[in-house]
């Protein structure tokens, strides 16, 4: 039987717990959180909170997506929860938590890395840094394309890709 | 041209493109025109929206999509609809 998934944006504080909860099984012997956190420095500015900007239909969707290429390489087995703050956080607000549970530790490990690393690079996501001098800016991110999936592995850049910013 | 071949797009702005317009930018545009000339309207309603808008950068590094995929510069609109203009990500 294939794992089962929770994808949601929240818009109220997001809770560590409820993901432990959702990735326990009786079967699987370990469980791998991701917390992202907003600290109080970028680029050298003192920074003071962040607002993020979401698709919200578009990132489920990719969340979707994330989910079914993490088993497709390491197992139908995995439990997978993401949530992703949508609204201004200050420091130390949890902007994001992944959870992925797994029958062994491996599996888990590199699901859970996996799906960070290409959420950074594929799902609708906007932040802008506000910094204790007053000032705020939106960051610079990746550029998304329509050729689907982009792995953070190192990989040979597909030739059609190559054209594409985010590489 | 009769009004049938007329269609209507929303486009949704997000992150930094919020600052040069708050709200969805409305556009009509002919039945079956492809993603490329979509995105030509939305740069020329976006400097009427607002004249100070010169960041012709940020449409480029931009793509335009809706609530399934990211669509490509070929791909045509078929039917009035809710789009938006995404910019560069980064989540997490």
């Amino acid at each position: 039987m294939s794992g089962k998934d929770h994808f949601a944006i929240a818009t109220q504080p997001i809770q560590v717990q409820a993901a432990v909860d959702f990735a326990a099984d009786d079967a699987h012997g370990a469980a791998d959180l991701f917390i992202g956190t907003v600290r109080n420095v970028n680029l050298g500015k003192a920074v003071k909170g962040v607002s993020y900007d979401v698709f919200d239909e578009l990132t489920i969707n990719v969340f979707r997506e994330l989910a079914i290429e993490a088993r497709q390489r390491w197992g139908d087995k995995l439990n997978i929860y993401i949530e992703h703050y949508k609204g201004r956080l200050d420091i130390l607000g949890v902007s994001i938590l992944i959870a992925v549970s797994s029958p062994h530790k491996d599996e888990s490990f590199k699901a859970c890395r996996f799906i960070i690393e290409e959420i950074k690079h594929r799902a609708p996501i906007w932040k802008q840094e506000h910094y204790l001098d007053g000032d705020s800016d939106w960051v610079q991110g990746h550029a998304l394309c329509s050729h689907g999936p982009v792995s953070y592995d190192d990989k040979p850049i597909p030739e059609s890709h190559k054209h594409c910013k985010h590489y | 041209m009769t009004s049938n071949d007329k269609l209507n797009i929303s486009v949704q702005l997000f992150g930094a493109f919020r600052r040069v317009h708050p709200r969805p930018v409305e556009l009509c545009i002919e039945r079956n025109t492809k993603i490329k000339a979509v995105k030509s309207a939305l740069e020329s309603a976006l400097r009427e929206l607002n004249p100070a808008f010169d960041d012709t950068e940020l449409l480029s590094k931009s793509v335009l999509a809706n609530n399934q995929k990211i669509y490509q510069d070929d791909d045509v609109i078929e039917e009035s609809a809710s789009i938006a203009i995404l910019l560069p990500v980064c989540g997490g």
